[in-house]
């Protein structure tokens, strides 16, 4: 029954949460080396690389797709702006454009011995006494390779050494592998690497500088604080977007928020029982509620605009997420259903309760043992986690369990997902890393916490969580130990918490919203 | 046992290596491939005889000593895991230094690389822009006023450094 409505929403779901790495589907694997090769290719040092045809087709490929890369230093424009003056070494301008020259291709076996010769005794072109600057001597890629060993600072403090060494820190590719250095991106550095639709327009270097910015906020004491004042209970829904906040309530109501003015737009009331969670994308808001109910709301005229009370749940609604045109809800009854918003916009009528068998031909809900708290779909992947201590994996087109990830010792309160890896918080006051597609499944455990987890949200090099304990942490995720900074403590719990490049949103407890800046 | 190859270096001279050790480099390797097994020295015109003799020492220490598989998850980026062989191998006057990159580099022998680039790094590590330009002997080329450009262009990273 749901077969097509999920082909159709999978298809749309793919530029829904992250760019487009499904589960099971391999990206492009980009070995770590390739960074260093993509611009060996000058003038001068070119026919060295004879040999490497795959970085050679490699550089002519993101030749084409940026123009940016090469020339090099055209591409970074806000930086030629604020230094009009720097001098450019003319090696490096003249690099990159001639990197169709003579390229042998040992291909087939038992070669012409003179045409190889011929193509290895080519003039030797530098010399290291001449030139003593040794970013000179050395071949771009092996100057980025020494420099990508260096920590930040070292490269910070290196551009001011001569306008050669100023102009090597001015690649792109260099601030790539600084970036993939400083946050690691554990542990899947390949499904991180990759410019997200916002950002790929940007340089690298504005990447990481909106990261590490954010981090040198958050982590020492230069960051705005303010609230957003109006709830009158436990603000358990969090949602936000380019300029709205959106909130859900222990008070039954929700409310829409300016970010720019911290001002409420609009409270939405109708539920009876305090709202659990909530989504939202351009004019439709959906809550969910421990009412059983899921209702949508028009936020252009701020009302409601269907209500799903009766078909909903048997019991409280506690997660949803919309994407695109379907609605997938998680609740203490424990199962996991699949919603059409269209069919709930023709529908406004609330229906009779539906009996447990014409229920049962209606939908094929996923079942856990107990409470669904905190589920996540992306393109046909289903993750849903519960007061059961399991997460378990669903493929939405077939309507079948894939997996069961078990590992924790009290119920599962959030999770996150991007391609194999998986990111759980759990009552049991840690959270674990997940490989799905490892045997062992469970990479490693993340104590700090004195209390259960609540929330979470990990965007690839940052893990914040909020928990009981009345703490914010952020978590350094790395392959020898991972260890958390308590970034903020607050006077009452933290339910729900929400981050993007410049802002973090905390819902307590004491009814208002935290928020970081 | 394996077959002997002979190196030419740019200078003419001809080194004679076991063929495994000859095919630590990926380059001297795909050639062997490419044009079999034969008596004719393998020219190598962008590597001296003092350079290549230092190479071959490296490859016939790291043939007889082979250094466990390093777990490739784990950081490449520590600076601090040179072995006492190779740390000893880099201790050499830095134009030496840079043959033996760019000769690494030409042969695609990647141990021999990462180890003297790391030297290299070192050497930069921890160090003042005053500092490099002495160890490099290098000239500084910027005006105050393009110094002040830079600086304002770091402020974001700045402020940190200065604690």
């Amino acid at each position: 029954m749901l077969g097509p409505e999920f082909a159709k929403f999978s298809k749309q779901a793919r530029d829904y949460h992250f760019d487009s790495f499904p589960y099971e589907n391999s990206y492009e694997e980009e070995p770590y080396e390739d960074h260093y090769k993509i611009i060996a290719y000058n003038e001068k040092w070119g026919p060295k690389y004879a040999y490497d045809i795959k970085s050679q087709s490699k550089y002519n490929q993101s030749n084409r797709q940026s123009p940016g890369l090469s020339p090099r230093y055209q591409s970074s424009q806000q930086y030629q702006k604020s230094s009009p003056s720097l001098k450019s070494n003319s090696s490096y301008n003249n690099s990159g454009n001639n990197s169709n020259t003579s390229i042998y291709k040992p291909k087939k076996k038992n070669l012409n011995i003179k045409l190889i010769i011929k193509n290895l005794l080519l003039p030797n072109k530098y010399n290291p006494l001449k030139r003593t600057t040794f970013i000179s001597i050395l071949p771009i890629e092996v100057t980025m390779k020494i420099i990508s060993y260096l920590p930040f600072e070292d490269i910070v403090s290196i551009q001011y050494v001569c306008s050669d060494w100023y102009q090597i820190t001015r690649e792109e590719i260099l601030w790539k592998i600084i970036y993939q250095n400083y946050f690691q991106c554990y542990p899947n550095r390949e499904l991180f690497l990759k410019k997200s639709d916002k950002s790929k327009d940007l340089h690298w270097r504005e990447i990481f500088r909106q990261q590490h910015d954010r981090e040198q906020k958050w982590k020492g004491d230069r960051f705005k604080e303010a609230h957003l004042i109006g709830h009158t209970g436990t603000v358990w829904a969090l949602h936000l977007d380019e300029d709205r906040v959106f909130t859900g309530s222990f008070d039954k109501t929700a409310k829409v928020w300016d970010a720019k003015t911290k001002k409420c737009r609009f409270t939405l009331s109708g539920h009876y029982y305090p709202i659990q969670c909530l989504d939202a994308k351009d004019d439709i808001m959906v809550t969910g509620s421990l009412d059983n109910s899921i209702r949508l709301w028009d936020l252009g005229q701020g009302k409601s605009k269907g209500i799903l009370t009766t078909r909903a749940h048997n019991f409280d609604v506690f997660c949803l997420q919309m994407v695109d045109n379907t609605i997938i809800s998680g609740s203490s009854d424990s199962t996991v259903k699949v919603w059409n918003i269209q069919d709930i916009l023709n529908d406004n009528e609330p229906e009779a309760p539906l009996t447990p068998e014409e229920e049962d031909e209606l939908m094929d809900p996923f079942f856990h043992q107990s409470c669904v708290t905190c589920l996540q779909v992306y393109d046909n992947i289903l993750m849903s986690g519960g007061s059961d201590k399991v997460v378990r994996v669903w493929d939405l087109n077939t309507s079948q369990p894939i997996q069961v990830v078990q590992g924790h010792n009290e119920g599962i309160r959030a999770l996150q997902f991007k391609g194999n890896v998986l990111v759980t918080g759990s009552d049991d006051m840690t959270c674990k890393l997940w490989d799905l597609r490892s045997k062992s499944c469970n990479i490693s455990t993340l104590r700090g916490h004195n209390g259960a987890i609540r929330c979470l949200q990990w965007d690839g090099t940052t893990l914040i969580t909020g928990s009981n304990d009345q703490t914010v942490r952020w978590w350094n995720l790395n392959y020898d130990s991972s260890q958390s900074k308590e970034l903020f403590s607050f006077s009452s719990s933290i339910s729900c918490l929400k981050f993007t490049d410049n802002i973090l949103m905390c819902g307590l407890s004491d009814s208002k919203v935290q928020i970081i800046y | 046992m394996s077959s002997i190859v002979k190196l030419e270096s740019s200078d003419e001279k001809v080194f004679e290596i076991e063929k495994d050790i000859a095919c630590m480099s990926v380059t001297i390797k795909n050639m062997i491939e490419d044009i079999g097994e034969s008596d004719t020295p393998i020219p190598l015109p962008n590597v001296t005889s003092t350079i290549l003799e230092k190479v071959l020492d490296y490859c016939k220490h790291h043939h007889q000593h082979p250094s466990p598989q390093a777990d490739d998850k784990k950081d490449e980026k520590r600076l601090d895991d040179i072995p006492p062989y190779d740390r000893d191998f880099c201790k050499v006057d830095q134009p030496t230094l840079f043959e033996l990159i760019l000769a690494a580099n030409y042969l695609d022998i990647k141990p021999l690389l990462d180890v003297t680039c790391k030297t290299v790094a070192n050497m930069i590590r921890g160090k003042t822009p005053e500092e490099i330009r002495k160890i490099f002997n290098i000239k500084n080329d910027f005006t105050p006023e393009e110094e002040e450009q830079i600086r304002k262009e770091n402020e974001w990273c700045e402020d940190k450094g200065g604690n």
